[in-house]
């Protein structure tokens, strides 16, 4: 019945290169006047490239769009916004310090000069005009936007998106939410979806989200994307357990992830991390253990709780601060338990690698020794230099780092190369247990490979690695044995052995 | 390394080299022997302070109490010369190490950014060395406190010299070849993984800047002994001077690139340029204009440096 309206958004045979690598592929999607739909796929399926591409901030390798009958190109997002399409980002794209129509009209004062002067009177009446007219009266546009709430701050930010459409004769704005409830409790997200209905009789919104029940409260259509591919398109009603169906069983390369040589580990294996009890934050009374030469992973969807355990095991704070956790039969202490962790021969791959793994300026050589400075000195409390270039030269030797000697600055390597530096440093100090938080996040897939590779010669050598990962098939394709937590929670621990691997449906049955 | 790289690790050694030149070009008695000892003369007082502040800086702050610092040390070596002779100057390393330590206590346990505690502790000290001094200066009558930093046990080379030669590589050892060194460069360049290989950060911030005291207060010891009298505002060009050195030597403002060893090519810059415009006769107002100017040059040759842009 929807296809008896006019589509005021179309998007034909759409694909997207970056680098060689298809990211998106002949990819479909119209969107009618005032619907909200939503795009729903795994990490890396496509649909947060698709969401930049109506925004304006991705071109279209090949195919073409178009908005309200007229083809539609865009070169950057201001071009889109003068279109008629705005987003919001997850991340808030407010300037705190301004006032909140200081924010409508950012970089579109020269629209507001008269004698030479900008116009407040005129932005702040127009601002005062629109609030009014989309129910948000009690939002004083001459207050600054920091004094405001998140979710205050979320509807101004919808807000805006109405006034610069109206603001450039947009009769139907469309409003893209690019995860708008990943930083916000229930209580938010209800009160947005409510404002978000409120306001559907005057615009069209596109959803991207991690939470799949989202998908289903709030959309009326919805489509799903894999591998870069339109794979589903639903309508209203839709289960969580159709979506994600449509959404996994990806193909998994069983070489890639190195499967043969994953390691049969006894459960009369030594237990080398005990985790009870963990709990605080939002994390609740997790328990498990991590045995010698296991590689043990933890899935589940953004914001469940995994990366906490993690930050519990290496004492990264805040992490959450009730339970124990015990290493080779020693409890780890609450204060100073970074050093403690690190003294019991634990190693971090964190995250987010440029801020937390490596030291861009310095070099190779200086990367590699941080945590192993003892291991090259000659005289104790001096470092040798041709000590640590020697440390340095065996393992660009033992992980491939590609690089031109251990002189060269960390910045100038490449993110695989740079992963690799980040484990190098603790690989210099020769750990029993490696905690791992997404060791493959922005490395390309021969680097990925190489680190998968590395993994193995590790657990062949006895370290246990307890492996953090959004990414299922990666999870699956290393891991001796999952966990899956939900909501601070372990939902469920499956083996993985490599005849007999679970299927991604099977753990997302869990993970939502 | 290309030829553009390489020209850019040289480029102080380059600028003294065409400084060297022209001004002996301008005026000869710029190469004598005479005025090249005055020229490393004035240099280690500036080496010794600069040492001390290229740990702060490379960490990612600053210190602005330096020069206040080494006035205070200087006031109270001055003070205390009659009856502890030579252990003014230990007393003057005392006064500048207590000071930097409440330096560092305050920056981290507070967590006041470190230029506003400096400019605080700094501005403080100013008061504490007027009312010390009376708002006069301390003359030292003792000849043999005076005559230290001049005696020349190696021929040529003053008694001050040594000190510095042995500040800066005493410093140069401490930068390059011990934990505390590394974990310095380390914090300037990411303050978030050092904390997560283990670096006790707050620790290593606090020995930075008792380091930087410590020095300040040599350099004020052997500053009251050079002028054989204490005066309530002879540290004050330190402040500038040391930053200026410092970074024109190479180290980045914003911390992590860089290093102490460069740090003696910055001094001699600085040194070189204010001795060679005296010779010339250069106006003393356009002489400051000249300065300022080093400093922007500097920090645009850095801007520029493949170590200090983004990758």
């Amino acid at each position: 019945m929807t296809d008896a309206r006019q589509p005021i958004f179309e998007m034909r045979g759409a694909s997207k290169q970056f680098a060689g690598v298809t990211v998106m592929e002949k990819v479909d999607l119209v969107i009618y006047p005032q619907e909200i739909i939503g795009i729903a796929g795994e990490n890396g399926a496509g649909k947060s490239t698709t969401l930049k591409m109506i925004a304006g901030i991705h071109k279209p390798t090949e195919g073409s769009m178009t908005l309200f009958g007229q083809p539609y190109a865009p070169n950057r997002y201001t071009d889109a916004v003068r279109s008629g399409v705005s987003v919001v980002f997850q991340e808030q794209a407010l300037v705190p310090n301004l006032k909140v129509y200081e924010n409508f009209f950012l970089s579109h004062e020269t629209k507001f000069i008269r004698g030479g002067l900008v116009d407040s009177r005129r932005m702040i009446d127009l601002a005062e005009h629109h609030l009014k007219d989309l129910g948000l009266g009690h939002i004083d546009p001459r207050r600054l936007t920091g004094s405001y709430e998140f979710h205050d701050r979320q509807m101004i930010e919808i807000a805006k998106a109405f006034v610069l459409a109206r603001f450039f004769d947009v009769e139907h704005p469309i409003v893209l939410l690019d995860e708008p409830t990943a930083a916000i409790g229930d209580k938010e997200v209800a009160l947005l979806f409510e404002s978000i209905r409120r306001f559907r009789n005057r615009a069209s919104f596109v959803l991207i989200t991690h939470r799949l029940a989202e998908y289903v409260t709030l959309c009326d259509r919805l489509y799903v994307m894999k591998d870069g591919k339109m794979v589903a398109e639903m309508p209203r009603p839709f289960e969580t357990s159709r979506i994600h169906q449509a959404m996994v069983g990806r193909a998994r390369d069983e070489e890639y992830y190195k499967e043969d040589r994953q390691l049969t580990v006894p459960d009369s294996a030594d237990v080398v991390l005990s985790v009870d009890a963990l709990s605080g934050g939002h994390v609740e009374d997790v328990s498990f253990k991590l045995r010698k030469g296991e590689i043990l992973g933890i899935g589940g969807l953004v914001g469940c709780g995994k990366e906490d355990v993690a930050r519990a095991v290496v004492g990264f704070e805040p992490f959450p601060a009730g339970g124990t956790v015990t290493v080779k039969g020693k409890p780890l202490p609450l204060r100073g338990r970074n050093k403690a962790s690190i003294a019991a021969d634990i190693g971090f791959v964190p995250k987010e690698r440029k801020t937390e793994g490596i030291i861009p300026y310095l070099s190779v050589a200086a990367n590699t020794s941080l945590a192993a400075l003892r291991s090259v000195t000659a005289v104790p409390g001096f470092i040798s230099g041709a000590r640590e270039s020697r440390l340095a030269r065996e393992h660009i030797g033992l992980l491939r780092i590609r690089t031109t000697g251990p002189r060269q600055l960390l910045q100038f390597l490449s993110g695989g190369n740079q992963q690799k530096v980040v484990m190098a440093k603790w690989l210099a100090r020769s750990i029993d247990i490696l905690v791992v938080d997404n060791p493959t996040r922005g490395v390309d897939v021969g680097a990925k490979s190489e680190i998968y590779g590395l993994m193995r010669d590790l657990a062949e050598k006895g370290v246990s690695i307890l492996l953090i990962t959004d990414d299922l098939l990666e999870l699956i394709g290393l891991s001796n044995r999952i966990l899956i937590m939900r909501d601070g929670r372990l939902v469920t621990e499956r083996p993985s052995p490599p005849d007999a691997k679970p299927a991604e449906q099977e753990l997302v049955g869990f993970m939502v | 390394m290309n030829l553009t790289a390489n020209l850019r690790r040289l480029a102080p050694v380059l600028v003294l080299v065409a400084l060297a030149a022209v001004f002996t070009a301008i005026n000869p008695v710029y190469a004598s022997a005479d005025n090249l000892r005055n020229i490393l003369f004035v240099s280690s007082i500036l080496l010794v302070a600069s040492c001390g502040a290229t740990f702060v800086i490379v960490m990612g702050s600053i210190d602005l109490s330096i020069g206040a610092i080494a006035t205070l040390a200087g006031v109270v070596a001055a003070l205390v010369v009659p009856t502890l002779g030579y252990g003014a100057l230990a007393a003057a390393v005392l006064v500048g190490l207590i000071v930097g330590v409440a330096n560092g206590l305050l920056y981290v346990y507070l967590r006041i950014p470190s230029i506003l505690v400096t400019l605080g502790t700094g501005t403080s000290l100013t008061g504490v060395i007027l009312y010390l001094s009376d708002g006069g200066s301390v003359p030292i009558r003792d000849a043999a406190y005076i005559a230290m930093t001049r005696a020349e046990y190696i021929p040529y080379l003053p008694l001050v010299i040594v000190f510095a030669i042995v500040v800066y590589v005493f410093c140069i050892v401490l930068a390059d070849r011990t934990r505390f060194g590394r974990m310095t460069l380390a914090i300037g360049g990411d303050e978030h993984t050092a904390k997560l290989v283990g670096v006790s950060v707050d620790f290593v911030k606090i020995q930075a800047f008792a380091l930087s005291g410590a020095l300040g207060g040599l350099c004020g010891g052997l500053l009251a002994s050079r002028l054989g009298t204490a005066t309530g505002n002879m540290g004050e060009f330190l402040m500038l001077e040391t930053i200026t050195a410092v970074v024109v030597g190479g180290t980045a403002i914003t911390g992590g690139v860089g290093g102490v060893a460069r740090t003696l090519l910055g001094v001699l810059v600085v040194a070189m340029l204010s001795n060679g415009m005296n010779i010339i006769s250069l106006h003393p107002y356009i002489q400051t204009i000249v300065k300022g100017f080093v400093i922007l040059l500097a920090v645009i040759a850095l801007r520029r440096s493949p170590s200090g842009s983004q990758s």
